[in-house]
Parts: structure tokens; sequence; C-alpha cells
């Protein structure tokens, strides 16, 4: 893999939520919402990021956006460090980079229609030509048709609101865009139908996705690599393929194991995890999992595990594999 | 359903409101006060008072009074006002409009400052400026009416003038040797703008001098609720979505502020501006006493203490009319501003 072809590089990236408290209102702690995220992206492909609530997977979404900034780490967008962005430069990084949330109904200004809030996005970066063309034919791009411009976020479906939102992002004619849990709030048929429209969207332009999300048949149905966090740090990351055929961590075999198989009577050995992630405003020095982990050794306990590449492209961070 | 429709079936429903606290009114008043107090005195003979009674069909059944008394509240036959010294439609015509001279300066004040003060909260929220606005707001929302009038007066008009500076007027709506010098025609019955019109100046800023001081403490409470409605509004549209949405693309802060924050933050603002402004023009009570400003709280508080139930029924029904019209307005306002809402 040459270096052209990555279109996003994570090293290293922490994000540290500041606690305060006291009179003062002085820094007590922090949450130690991302401490080690380190995945690459390559150009037109898209990696999925997958955890439970309070990885981590989301604020890694908004610090590539730079909606927070990083408190450690850095992050290379076509070869580029852009943790230090300001200003213009920023709003044109935001521009090649877009987000779609998870809950359409509050991604849009209530009292906007769909004409005002694209075509004001695409006023802002200057987009050249006749706006109200390109915003039909996006309209158009995502199955969606010109008299929707003319709604209001109120008036549309889950799904076309969904549409609606990619619409916005696709607007600015992005490189990138990030997929934070796309479909979760909406019913399972539209969700497939999102997903296709996502999919034909990436063959038809070209676009990258980070997909976040706790869902594995989606991750299983459109990423082609996935990457598993745990309380702020990656554990496993392969190829989507392979983790699901052979993962190693056991948070991964735990969180695979909980995917329904469409098979009646199919035997399913679930793996159930006992308590919960652990403390978050506590610094993780010794594996983050090893409270719950099934196949927890004396080790586990002892020293944060090593990174090891099982096989090519397959990475865990597991005494287990030591 | 159109939004002209609604507003035909709101003025229609206002019909049967005001009809309702007519009646509560009328008992209250003709059970608990005097209804001939307004009519006789020490000094009137005897044979004369049961005239009266007869005239004023007080011997009647309380609910024949009450037809009588809603025929001539239609026909604008209010009677007459002891504590006005006139009749009551001319009372009111003439002390309602001082009301709501003070009441628009007085809104106008608290929207400038409320408004501005509380995006600036939200905005550097928990910053030294958020804190400042809050501590403001919360010794405006704490600090007796009374005490504040007062205090200004002293300030403004005592202490300025005993050390020889420009100083305000502390009481009264205009002054009379002025006005008598430089007469004014009643058109609206709104001094302030009818001599602006009328272009004569001399008595728009002796009307103004003595609106400040009563306006600033009316509408001093006011800033405080408005400011902290303004700061948590606008702090939970900042929190939305659309907002982080709007940044991921990319905007303009500006843009985001003004155009998707401020929008959408004013909408409970603008109910609580309707809320406050229906209030004020039912006639500050407290404020106008202080100020002794001939407006509707002057004159109805006046009427409790001498127990004018003429006057007080005429008070609570134009009352009830100006609440309901204000809320009408702010429903119209609504539908206007969100998509969202349909009637």
């Amino acid at each position: 893999m040459s270096d052209s072809d990555i279109a996003l590089r994570l090293e290293g990236l922490q994000k540290w939520f500041p606690i305060t408290g006291g009179l003062l209102q002085k820094t007590v702690g922090y949450v130690y919402a991302v401490d080690d995220a380190t995945f690459d992206i390559k150009k037109g492909e898209t990696v999925a990021l997958v955890g439970e609530s309070g990885s981590g997977k989301s604020t890694v979404g908004l610090v590539i956006n730079q909606l927070e900034r990083a408190t450690g780490g850095r992050i290379f967008y076509n070869g580029k460090e852009i943790s230090n962005l300001k200003g213009k430069d920023l709003n044109a990084y935001r521009s090649k980079i877009q987000m779609v949330f998870q809950d359409p109904q509050a991604s849009m200004d209530p009292r906007m229609r769909l004409k005002d809030a694209i075509i004001e996005v695409m006023k802002a970066h200057r987009i050249e030509g006749d706006v109200y063309k390109k915003a039909v034919e996006i309209m158009e791009r995502v199955g969606l048709s010109e008299e929707h411009l003319y709604r209001y976020p109120h008036e549309l479906s889950g799904g076309q609101r969904q549409r609606a939102v990619i619409a916005r992002a696709l607007s600015l004619n992005p490189e990138f865009i990030i997929l934070d849990e796309p479909t979760a709030s909406l019913d399972v048929s539209v969700q497939a139908q999102v997903l296709e429209l996502l999919r034909e969207l990436q063959r038809k332009y070209g676009y990258t996705y980070l997909l976040i999300t706790h869902n594995l048949a989606v991750v299983r149905y459109i990423s082609s690599r996935t990457v598993v966090m745990y309380r702020g740090f990656w554990v496993e990351k392969s190829t989507t393929k392979r983790l699901f055929k052979s993962a190693a961590h056991p948070y991964t075999l735990a969180l695979l194991s909980s995917v329904p198989i469409p098979e009646p009577g199919a035997v399913k050995r679930d793996i159930i995890l006992q308590g919960e992630p652990s403390n978050p405003t506590k610094r993780a020095t010794l594996c983050p999992f090893a409270e719950r982990c099934p196949l927890i050794m004396p080790i586990c306990k002892e020293k944060m595990p090593p990174i090891r590449e099982l096989e090519q492209d397959h990475f865990v961070r597991c005494w287990l594999e030591h | 359903m159109k939004i002209y429709e609604y507003a035909i079936r709101r003025i229609f429903l206002l019909i049967f409101v005001i009809f309702g606290v007519t009646i509560i009114t009328f008992i209250f008043t003709r059970v608990l006060l005097n209804p001939l107090a307004a009519y006789i005195t020490d000094k009137t003979p005897p044979d004369a008072v049961i005239a009266i009674i007869q005239a004023h069909g007080f011997d009647r059944p309380i609910y024949e009074q009450y037809f009588i008394y809603l025929k001539d509240l239609v026909t604008l036959d209010w009677g007459w006002s002891n504590v006005g010294h006139m009749a009551l439609t001319d009372a009111i015509r003439t002390f309602f409009p001082a009301t709501v001279e003070l009441t628009i300066l007085a809104i106008i004040i608290t929207v400038l400052i409320g408004v501005p003060l509380g995006i600036i909260s939200a905005l550097k929220n928990n910053k030294w400026q958020d804190h400042a606005s809050r501590i403001f707001s919360l010794v405006g929302i704490s600090i007796p009416v009374f005490w504040l009038g007062l205090s200004l007066q002293y300030a403004f008009t005592y202490w300025t003038r005993s050390i020889g500076l420009p100083f305000l007027p502390s009481t009264g709506r205009v002054d009379p040797l002025l006005l008598i010098q430089n007469p004014v025609q009643g058109w609206t019955g709104m001094l302030m703008l009818d001599s602006f019109l009328q272009g004569n100046f001399v008595i728009t800023l002796d009307v103004f001098k003595h609106l400040i001081l009563p306006a600033i403490t009316l509408a001093f409470l006011n800033v405080g609720i408005l400011t902290r409605l303004t700061r948590s509004s606008m702090l939970e549209v900042i929190r939305q979505d659309y907002i982080t949405m709007a940044k991921a693309y990319g905007l303009p802060r500006r843009v985001i502020i003004y155009k998707y924050a401020l929008k959408n933050a004013m909408i409970p603002v603008i109910t609580s501006v309707g809320l406050i402004f229906g209030g004020m023009l039912g006639g500050a009570i407290i404020t106008e006493s202080i100020f002794s400003y001939p407006g509707m709280g002057w004159l109805s508080y006046r009427a409790i203490v001498f127990n004018d139930s003429n006057t007080i029924l005429a008070y609570v029904v134009v009352v009830a009319i100006i609440f309901v019209s204000v809320n009408l307005l702010v429903d119209i306002i609504y539908a206007w501003l969100d998509p969202r809402i349909k009637y």
C-alpha cells in the first residue's frame, strides 16, 4: 500500500475531555474518550469503526472533522497534517470531509427548506455555476426529486430525511464522508435502502467512507475493513472478511457472537460479557478490556498488551496472541 | 386550516372568554363591594339614594343586573369612574394610551438589553461574560420593583439635582405648565407620539424625560427574565445536531449563529416577550404608583383603594381583552416563524 493511496491516516489519536470542578472551575481530571486510535483509510474504500457506546468511536469522527481538537496524536489527510488548520483552510478542509449523523431530524434546521439548506452550504463555499441546478441534480443522485427541495424537514419521511442529509453532504463535492450511525434511527426496511444508496454513490463517485457504528450487520454489508474500538483504544483491525472469519481479540469475538444468524435452527453460542466498561475518567495503563475479558490471564492485569500483526493486515492488541 | 381561519376562530372564542371574565368579575364586585359607593356620599339625602338604587336597578335580582350591565358594556355606556373623575370610557381613553406609551418604551429597553445579553451569555458559556450577565439578571429578578423605583428617583432626581446636574422628573407624565404653553391635540392619546407628529418637540422631549425612569423600572425585572430565557434557549439550540452539522459543513460562524441558532432560539423568546407585553399593557400598578404616572395601573390601584367597583370592572374587562388579543398575536407570529406549526 503506497502512501499516495491513503486518504486519511490517524496516528495515536487522543481526545481527552477535561472535567472541571471546584470554585475556580479548574481541570480536575479527564474523560479519556479516545486514547489510541491508529488506522489508515484508503481512497475509495469503506472502513468501519465498531464499538459499544462510550468506546470513543464517535469522538474519532468529530476529531477528524475538527469539531473537536485532538489532545494528542496526528491526523493526516492526503498526506497533510490537519490538526492545526484554522479559519479558511479549516473550512476548506471541512468541505472535503462531510458528516452524516444518526438522527436526520436533528441534523437539519427545522425552519429551513431543503433548497435553502443545500444552497446555503454551496454558497458558503463559493461553488460556481447554477447552484439551483446543482441542487436538483444532487437530489436526484440520492433518489429524491426537485419537488422535495421545497419541503421542510418535518414534511419528509425518515428515509427521505436521511437521503436529504446525504444530499446536503454531497453538495460540496466531498471526497470523504464520515457516517456516524447513518441508519440507527431508521426503519429496518429503509436502512437497507440507505445503505444501498451509499454503496451506489461510492461506486459511481468514488467517495471514501468512515462508517461509525455498533451494528455489525451494517459493517459486513458495506465496509471493506474494520477497526474495533474498546474504551478509547483500537483493539483489533483487519479486513472485514477476515475479521468475521477469524477474529482474535476476545472483545471482537463477543461482539460477533451477538450478531443474529439469519438461519432457523442455527446453533449460536453467545459470549455474554459481564459488567460494564471501566471508568473512563481513569486512564487505562493495563489492558482496558481486562476487567470483562472471559479469557483473562495474570499478565493482563499487569501490563498494556502489545500490538501484534497476526497475518498481513490483521492487527490485534491482546496478550493472548503474544 | 389557513391561518386567517384560525384567527377568526380565535376571535370568536375571545368573545366567550370575555363573557366569562365579565361574569366572574361582576359577581365579585357586586357581592364584595358596594355598587352604590360610586354614586352617593354622606350628604346624599335618603330618598335620593332610593331613586339611585331604582335608576341603576340595584334592587333587581343579580342576574337581571348582570344583563343590564352587559347591555351597558356593549353599548359603551360604562358609567362613571369616581377615581378618574370622568366617564369610564373617557377614563380608559385617557389612561390607556399613557400605559401604552410606557409599555412600548419599557419593552424596547427589555428586548434591546435582554436578548443580546442572553445571546452573549450563551455564546460565552461559563466565561466571565456569562457570569456577569447571569449575576445581572439574577439581580434584576431579585430587586423589588418599589425599591428600584424609589432608588432611581433618589439618584436621578434628588441627588443629581442637589449637586447641580441635569435631572429627570420623578413623577407625572408631562410638565403641566409646559403643556399649557405648548398645547397638543389628542389624536391617539399617546402624548409623545401626538406631539411628535404635530412637530411639538418640546413636549415630546418632556414626555420622554418623564418616561425614562418608570420605563427602566418596569424593564429591569423583565430584562432579567428575558436574559435567562434567551440564554437557555440559545444554549439548547447550540447543542442541537444541526448546529454541529452546520459547523461540519464549514459554514462561517457568523452564519451559524445568526441564521441557524438565533432564528430557532427566538421562538420561546417571542412568546415570552408577548406575555410580558400583555402584562405591561394591563398597567404596572407599583411602578405607575411610585412615579404617579397616570396609566392603567395607577387607575386600577386607586379604584381598588377607593372601592370604585365600576372602574375595577372596566379595568378587568379591558385587561382581559388585551391579554387574549396579545396571545392571539403571539400565536399568529408563531405560525409564521415556525413552519412546523399548523393550525
